[in-house]
């Protein structure tokens, strides 16, 4: 059995005798950031038969992110030590494309903290890395990111049409959108590389007061609602 | 909300134990559909790949040998016992056609990763039954 990232192998298992479930690691290192493709293939045949589950990719984060999950477009405060007293340090995330987020100066004791907004980014995990301009120094972590949705109006009537727009959900998946009451489909859309979508439906005859929209992403499963007042 | 695996130092991966989606046909496993095939034959298959949640891609296996799905405990692959492990099922990968994927956000460039998961080989007897009856 083989682990490959990206097509590149990053470990091998040979499966020759019958024993417990045994926890097994591989370490690796990517050269870019954002989004790579994590593969478990067989290598035998018949008795062969590999048994996987308890999947991680553990690393080892040296800088803070506050909040440590959130959604596209949310603000964060980083903080990172290891720089050179008074350097300026740039923070960089990394979703779909790199994107630098923020600036500052780290202080006497080399520590900075950078504040920034988290850019358009797929389902997941996104990547942030702090480098000092002068120094090269490098701090990594992530923020988890989870998917929202937002409609605009939120107040309409019956017949309306509603923009509904979508963040977070992973790259090119399906996403199926339902009014709550009555239970309705309100679109069937496909989430792009930075894991949005938007489309527009007729808000249907409802009951007046609060109602929602929610969508899923049928391959992660997340789930998002936003809340519309029908008068 | 669907099972991920995720913390401060640990990137997300949907579905890690394989819990989000049932395995459905009777016998407590299932290899990935191909052509519509389900529990019902030929085979017995399922459509994980269009299932809410699964997060993985599993390969569609056209060779009607050896290919990947989803097994329960206790099931014609005699997996060896779950019991203390912190997940309640797994994936099974035979030859080159079974392979599994998922697409993984977050990482950063130059960043050093620790892949971790849970491996055994299945029976040799239990595979042999369980391939025959996919193979029929």
């Amino acid at each position: 059995m083989a682990a490959i990232v990206d097509g590149q192998v990053i470990g091998t298992w040979a499966l020759s005798s019958y024993t417990p479930f045994a926890l097994q690691t591989a370490s690796f290192q990517v050269g870019t950031g954002g989004s790579h493709v994590l593969k478990f293939v067989g290598t035998a045949s018949g008795d062969h038969t590999a048994f996987v589950s308890g999947v991680g990719i553990e690393t080892a984060a040296s800088l803070t992110v506050s909040p440590s999950v959130g959604v596209p477009g949310i603000g964060v405060v980083v903080s990172a030590g290891g720089f050179t007293s008074f350097e300026t340090v740039n923070l960089v995330a990394f979703a779909s494309t790199p994107a630098a987020i923020g600036t500052a100066t780290a202080d006497a004791s080399g520590v900075a903290t950078v504040v920034g907004r988290i850019p358009q980014t797929p389902f997941g995990a996104c990547g942030l890395q702090a480098v000092g301009q002068s120094s090269a120094a490098v701090a990594s972590g992530i923020m988890a990111v989870r998917a929202q949705v937002s409609v605009s109006p939120n107040t309409s009537v019956p017949g309306d049409a509603i923009t509904v727009t979508g963040f977070g959900l992973a790259a090119g998946e399906a996403v199926i959108s339902a009014w709550a009451n009555p239970s309705t489909l309100a679109g069937n859309s496909t989430a792009d590389q930075n894991g949005s979508f938007s489309f527009q439906f007729l808000l249907p005859p409802s009951p007046t007061g609060s109602d929602e929209v929610v969508a899923r992403g049928q391959k992660t499963g997340a789930l998002a609602g936003a809340e519309i007042t029908v008068q | 909300m669907p099972e991920v695996g995720a913390g401060a130092d640990s990137l997300t991966v949907v579905n890690p134990n394989f819990a989000n989606v049932a395995v459905q046909c009777s016998l407590g496993y299932a290899y990935q559909s191909y052509m519509g095939a389900n529990c019902e034959g030929p085979g017995n298959a399922a459509g994980f790949n269009s299932s809410i949640g699964v997060g993985w891609t599993f390969a569609p296996n056209p060779t009607g040998s050896d290919g990947d799905g989803v097994t329960d405990p206790n099931t014609i692959f005699d997996p060896p016992p779950f019991t203390g492990l912190p997940f309640s099922r797994a994936v099974f990968l035979q030859g080159a056609t079974g392979v599994l994927g998922q697409a993984i956000t977050g990482f950063v460039p130059g960043g050093l990763y620790t892949l971790t998961f849970y491996l055994v080989r299945a029976m040799p007897t239990a595979v042999v039954m369980a391939t025959k009856r996919w193979q029929r």
